[in-house]
Order: C-alpha cells, then structure tokens, then sequence
C-alpha cells in the first residue's frame, strides 16, 4: 500500500508559462521514457523477482519514480497555467488544448498517448534488470535533451537537473542488483535456469 | 501564499527526507552497511520532528500526522503545485 505526502519531492515555483516547452517536457509524464513508463515497469516486475533486495529496490524506485510523475506534471501545469488564447494559438500548444484543455493528460512529446508497450515485464530477473538499467539511460538521455532546451529558465532547469541525476542514481542501483543476482546464479552460466520460473532443488 | 518560514520548514523536511529516500534505496543493495543503517535511523528520527512541528503549525502533510482539530485542514490547505505562475 502507499501513503501520500502533500509535497513535492523538488521545490518547484515556475514563474513564466511556456507552452512551447511544456509540450517537450510532457513526454517525461507519458512518453516512451517517462516516469509513469517507469514506475509502471518497476512495480510491475517486483512480484516475480526471486531476490527480497532486488523486489524491495524496484519497489523503492517504483515509488520515487510516482513521485516524480507528480513533479513533471506539476511541471507542465505551472508551464500551461492562465494561457491566453493568443498564447496557446502561438505556441502550437492548440492541438493538445482541443482535447485536454489545460489537464494533464500522458502523452510523449509527438502526441503519442501512453502505452504499456512502452516497457516491459519480463518475468526473468537478468531480462528485467538489463531493461531497468536501459530505461535509466534513456531517460537520462531524454533529460539530457530537455535541458538543452530549458537553459534560459532557471525554474524548470534545476528540477530537471534533479531528476537527471537521479536516472544516473538508479542505474547504478540496478547495477547492483545485477550483480547481486549473477552472484547467486551459476558462475558457468548465468541463463542455466530463470529463478524466478524454474524450480530450484530442494 | 506559504509565508518565508513556512517555505523554509518544507523546504529542510524536503532535504531531510531525500537524504532518507537515497539511503533507502542504496540500502536495497547494501543491507549489511550498519553505519548508512544508522544514518537513515537518525534521518527518520530527525523528518519524524520536522512533520510534527509542521503540522502544528500548517496542517499535516501526511494524514497520519493530522492532529485533534476542529475542521480537516488535510482537505482545506492546497495542493503541492498550485504556487507557480501567477
């Protein structure tokens, strides 16, 4: 179960709308690299890892990454708030406005809704935690990408800073827990069974 | 509007609070560390305080610090992301 904290995990206060970039940065809400992607995946994967360190980190992940999920939409509501309708014909923000208005709905940023196809849930602890550590990485990069585009606006560069950092965090984290797994797996070979299907002897 | 010293208080619970999520976390993978053990402890003891004396003061952020009271302030104080653009 969860418990809810009325904050957010980064101080955020945007003083200047921008559509233009709110219409980027919404794809770390539900693009194919975004934090709903990740904290799906992790929260999905963690009833099938055999190991309790490697279910408990991608439980604790799973969670940050909600809270991170609430932080870029917090993001993309302070970018969007009281547009005007010149603004939002400006900014080429009209598209999004004519089915959502100003709610944030996940999307990547080409238009592309959420989609669970986006991650996957593999059921193999070395098939899962190769696909956390990529996950990380891309959503790094995607970061790395943004804040190319945000360098001007203090208020939307740090946070994103933030959460960049916390990508690079992550992966070393699932790094660890590869190798937490390979050293309980047979040294010879790794893919001999799937610890978290076939059956050990007892 | 949050006052300077209202900010301030959210603001080191914020701090204290990562210092716990990051410890948390490495402790996943590094569960017989005693001294990050003993770290995240006296981090927990230290936000545990910090949400006391905030809720005291401007109401709880987590339900389970809501005190005796006479309205729910849970449901009356604003959500985290209203405060940006004006």
């Amino acid at each position: 179960m969860w418990n809810y904290e009325k904050r957010l995990q980064y101080p955020l206060k945007i003083k200047n709308p921008n559509a233009k970039l709110a219409q980027c940065i919404i794809s770390q809400f539900g693009g194919p690299d975004g934090e709903l992607s990740a904290s799906m995946r992790y929260l999905s994967q963690r009833y099938t890892m055999p190991y309790p360190e490697v279910a408990n980190l991608l439980t604790d992940i799973g969670t940050e990454e909600l809270a991170h999920f609430e932080l870029i939409g917090a993001i993309v509501y302070q970018l969007t708030k009281n547009l005007s309708m010149e603004e939002i014909e400006k900014s080429g923000f009209a598209p999004y406005y004519i089915d959502h208005t100003l709610a944030l709905w996940p999307q990547a940023a080409g238009g592309i809704p959420f989609n669970a196809c986006e991650f996957q849930s593999k059921g193999d602890i070395i098939a899962d935690l190769t696909e956390d550590m990529a996950a990380e990485q891309k959503a790094r990069t995607t970061y790395d990408n943004i804040l190319r585009l945000v360098k001007d606006d203090p208020d939307v560069y740090e946070p994103i800073k933030f959460l960049r950092a916390r990508e690079i965090v992550h992966f070393q984290r699932f790094g660890e827990a590869l190798r937490i797994t390979q050293d309980r797996l047979n040294s010879k070979n790794f893919y001999q069974f799937n610890p978290g299907f076939d059956r050990c002897k007892k | 509007m949050m006052s300077k010293e209202q900010e301030k208080l959210l603001y080191e619970i914020s701090m204290i609070d990562f210092a716990i999520v990051e410890l948390n976390e490495y402790l996943d993978t590094h569960p017989h560390d005693t001294e990050s053990v003993q770290y995240i402890a006296q981090y927990n003891r230290v936000k545990h305080k910090m949400m006391r004396e905030y809720t005291s003061k401007y109401g709880p952020l987590a339900v389970r610090y809501a005190e005796d009271e006479p309205e729910w302030s849970w449901a009356l104080t604003p959500m985290p992301w209203e405060g940006g653009c004006k």
